[in-house]
């Protein structure tokens, strides 16, 4: 019994190296009390301090924040309202106010009228000049995502896609948790529900090649959505189905950055130029692939270990070749 | 001789039991139906699968949970009602495939219920989590 147990640990192990590939990021440090912090780089990054990502070691980009699950009220977190201010606190503490935020999906549980006033509520708070969303099954799996794009998809076309440039760089938000009906999982789209989860459809597909087709390949791309945009674990529905052909329009940039949330951890990979890396949840952990029955919250942490297992990602451009810079802060 | 009469009253029955179903076909739930035996435990009828029905009850309850429904495929009769129970931590739908039911988002520990009036194959998945999938057969 014991000798299974261990083994267990080992096979979850195994998954989370081969998961991050440690050839390829520098995991670098984690700092007492605050939890960990990666910076992950083809170049080289000096330092991984939080002191440093605050101040000179390149340009603060922008924040990630993910998964606020606002309407969640179970363990281990009840409070999602709290560690989503806290989170915010953490932003508003910067010594460089991030120009932008990126919200990566998930920002209701149930997509309740309720849910979405308390969000935007809650980031009015923030000390930023705008911030972009992109749409999580659990903004969209009663309508469609019509609430979520009335209310926070001002600009973006299609079902809540869009670009923008900031800086001499490219950013893509995607909506893989709603495919048009045009997509490759037709059928019941419906009746409210989501069926493309974890798909982007052929009309976003389309619109995504001709988006980049006139950019030049020394551009830095960043894409930002829900759902991881490689197959993390397709058991658990972590993955895009159509993803191969996104990436095979941005095959000619030089630094691409896809950024995800949906899975409640850090997470990360490289391939090429392209570099994968999904976010915490600013409500609750979820378990790594395969190490619990189901992907449903991890209900069993600590009420004074939650903190470490949620919080924010910073993005830093390091004014080298190198790819942005990725610093994920727990909350504790 | 006895049995042959009961059986008529048995397709009697269920033929009111349709009627009423396509009377009450625009409400989903409260249709309550207890007070009817089925025809599934009687003699002779052919053997339902098991542990997914409690004998003589026109009611069915599908469990939630570990991101499954169980049991995944269940056969009933007309008029039965079946009754969904989230036991998970996270939220889900059970939402048919062709729109004749939506049960929207059963966070834990809600239900939804539906009675089944026609005959047929019903597929259902969650919006949320659309690996989950399951069936329900009306015979």
């Amino acid at each position: 019994m014991k000798d299974q147990l261990e083994k267990k640990e080992n096979v979850a192990d195994e998954r989370k190296v081969k998961g991050t590939d440690r050839r390829d990021f520098l995991k670098c440090m984690a700092w007492a009390g605050t939890g960990l912090a990666f910076a992950m780089s083809g170049g080289l990054l000096s330092s991984c301090s939080i002191e440093n990502f605050g101040s000179e070691k390149g340009t603060l980009s922008f924040v990630q924040i993910s998964d606020t699950h606002i309407g969640f009220s179970k363990e281990p977190n009840p409070k999602v309202v709290d560690t989503l201010q806290a989170a915010i606190d953490r932003i508003n503490a910067l010594p460089q106010r991030p120009p932008f935020l990126l919200h990566t999906g998930d920002l209701t549980h149930l997509s309740k009228p309720e849910e979405f006033d308390t969000l935007a509520e809650i980031l009015k708070g923030v000390k930023t000049d705008q911030i972009f969303f992109v749409p999580g099954e659990h903004d969209t799996f009663v309508d469609q995502g019509k609430q979520f794009l009335e209310r926070f998809g001002k600009g973006t076309q299609g079902k809540g896609w869009q670009s923008f440039d900031h800086n001499g760089t490219h950013y893509i938000g995607l909506n893989n948790v709603v495919a048009a009906s045009s997509g490759p999982t037709p059928g019941s789209f419906a009746n409210g529900g989501n069926e493309g989860l974890g798909s982007l459809g052929r009309e976003q597909l389309e619109w995504l090649e001709k988006d980049v087709a006139g950019l030049t390949a020394s551009t830095p791309i960043v894409v930002f959505t829900h759902v991881p945009l490689w197959l993390v674990y397709p058991q658990w529905g972590w993955g895009t189905e159509d993803s191969a052909q996104a990436l095979s329009f941005l095959k000619k940039f030089g630094s691409v950055t896809v950024l995800n949330g949906h899975i409640h951890q850090v997470m990360q990979k490289v391939e090429g130029n392209v570099t994968f890396h999904t976010a915490r949840s600013t409500a609750y952990p979820q378990p790594a692939p395969g190490t619990a029955p189901s992907p449903g919250p991890m209900k069993d942490v600590p009420a004074e270990k939650l903190r470490s297992t949620i919080g924010i990602t910073q993005v830093r451009y390091i004014e080298t070749n190198s790819p942005l810079a990725l610093v994920d802060t727990a909350l504790a | 001789m006895r049995l042959q009469q009961k059986a008529k009253r048995k397709i009697q029955l269920a033929v009111v039991l349709i009627a009423l179903g396509i009377l009450l076909a625009g409400c989903q739930t409260a249709v309550k139906t207890d007070e009817h035996k089925m025809d599934t435990a009687a003699p002779g009828a052919p053997k339902t699968q098991p542990n997914v029905e409690k004998p003589g009850e026109n009611e069915v309850q599908i469990v939630i949970e570990n991101f499954a429904y169980v049991p995944s495929e269940v056969t009933i009769s007309p008029g039965t009602k079946v009754t969904w129970i989230n036991k998970d931590e996270a939220p889900h739908t059970a939402t048919s495939v062709d729109q004749k039911f939506n049960s929207g988002g059963l966070d834990t520990d809600d239900k939804f219920s539906f009675v089944f009036t026609e005959k047929g194959d019903y597929q259902y998945f969650c919006t949320l989590h659309p690996h989950m999938k399951a069936q329900i057969k009306v015979k």
